[in-house]
């Protein structure tokens, strides 16, 4: 029985670090990237109307937080005091990305700084027990991602009922748009004829569109099914992705904040390759996995 | 019975509690990172708008030299609008109010990048369907002149 506990914790140990390390360097790297816009926070929202937000992007807090954030990194990497580094990550993140809100750029990033509390209550309420604590750590994680996708679902079906599918005619207003954002910003004129080929493409193909839109309707609802059981989060995370893929080729847009997460954590790709390198190679690595792949 | 309800109400605890503080938070503090209900694209209405800039000579200035992106932009005129609680959407913004939220967003934009242009307009184009075809509409929302 020991045996096979101890089969299971290094394979969920695995997991875990083919989860976190993609995972924080890609949230260091965007929190970098916040940090150097030079945000002012002219607009304060959420915790910037409560705390000075500028004085902690800027000056002498703009390096502590560098320092602050560096360090919490190094120890989430090495599973230091993790009950106090997630902790520490997640304040900092929603520091941060309330800053950039504030400076008028809602980019709804909530899932990025939600992930690190996820795993802080896995390790304040699993902490005693091993096994539980291992799991809870990557099974909390999904949570966190899947539940904004239910939330969009939600608001889809609040704002316009079941009939968003078929109201889906006037999305073509919102993919001239996007492809003009992207115009705008680089001066690309290739992104106004593609804009327009794909607005003709959807305006001829309706029976397409709703059938499209209904699909990704349906994946949001059903989103937090995807927490029951996590081989088939790796299979649901499968089908967000292709629906992500299909909103950045017809509408030009990739959430990263959603997407990015997303894939870390619920198909864990690294994981996943060597896995199957594993597999295909017969070394059983992962044999607590064999069964559930 | 007593003991099947515990441990089916252990089970979606712990398989769905954390996804249920997260909903708790939304219904309390809205949207407030890092809560949301991500309502993006959650209806389709007859309307949207881009921005650009031009300078003098009313060529446009890309984005990309103010270290920004039209998408920013596009969020920015949405903030600025609810800070300055001026409704928005559907072509229903007067011209005094556009030159409100233009003023504001031009502020915003020059806090944090430096101005490497002496003149700058900002304008709206918007999309928006009529007998079934798109038309669009540009207007200017405000100029700005380096002194």
């Amino acid at each position: 029985m020991n045996v096979i506990k101890n089969i299971r914790i290094r394979g969920l140990d695995k997991e875990w670090i083919f989860l976190k390390i993609p995972l924080i360097c890609f949230w260091f790297g965007i929190f970098r990237h916040i940090l150097s816009k030079n945000y002012k926070v002219p607009i304060p929202s959420g915790i910037c109307k409560i705390v000075n937000c500028a004085n902690l992007i800027e000056g002498h807090g703009l390096f502590f937080m560098i320092v602050a954030s560096s360090l919490l990194c190094i120890m989430y990497l090495l599973d230091f005091k993790m009950k106090w580094t997630t902790l520490g990550l997640f304040s900092l993140s929603v520091i941060v990305f309330t800053s950039e809100d504030s400076s008028g750029i809602l980019n709804r990033s909530g899932t990025f700084s939600f992930i690190f509390l996820a795993q802080s209550f896995a390790y304040w309420i699993n902490g005693s027990n091993l096994l539980k604590l291992k799991y809870s750590r990557i099974q909390y994680s999904i949570q966190a991602v899947v539940v904004g996708y239910f939330l969009s679902g939600c608001s889809k079906l609040l704002d316009s009922g079941l009939s968003w599918p078929s109201d889906g005619s006037r999305i073509t207003l919102q993919v001239l748009k996007s492809f003009y954002y992207h115009y705008y910003t680089t001066l690309d004129s290739t992104e106004l004829l593609k804009a327009y080929e794909i607005v003709q493409f959807l305006t001829e193909s309706q029976n397409i569109l709703v059938v499209l839109l209904a699909g990704s309707l349906t994946l949001e609802l059903f989103a937090l099914t995807a927490a029951v059981n996590k081989s088939y989060a790796r299979f649901y995370g499968i089908a967000l992705l292709l629906m992500h893929i299909g909103i950045y080729y017809f509408m030009d847009i990739l959430i990263v904040s959603f997407a990015v997460p997303m894939v870390f954590v619920m198909i864990n790709p690294f994981y996943l390759a060597v896995f199957l390198y594993d597999k295909m190679f017969k070394k059983p690595t992962f044999p607590h996995t064999l069964k559930s792949m | 019975m007593g003991n099947r309800c515990k441990k089916f109400l252990e089970w979606g605890i712990s398989t769905f509690g954390v996804a249920l503080l997260y909903i708790i938070g939304v219904l309390l503090f809205n949207e407030t990172h890092p809560f949301s209900r991500f309502p993006m694209y959650s209806n389709f209405p007859n309307w949207s708008y881009s921005f650009y800039l031009t300078d003098e000579a009313n060529e446009i200035i890309p984005f990309s030299s103010l270290e920004t992106t039209g998408s920013s932009v596009g969020h920015l005129y949405g903030s600025v609008s609810d800070e300055l609680n001026i409704p928005y959407g559907s072509f229903r913004e007067s011209e005094e109010e556009l030159q409100q939220i233009g003023d504001r967003m031009m502020f915003v934009l020059l806090e944090s990048n430096e101005l490497k242009y002496k003149y700058i307009n900002l304008y709206r184009k918007g999309f928006y369907y009529q007998n079934d075809s798109i038309h669009d509409l540009t207007v200017l929302m405000t100029s700005y002149e380096r002194h």
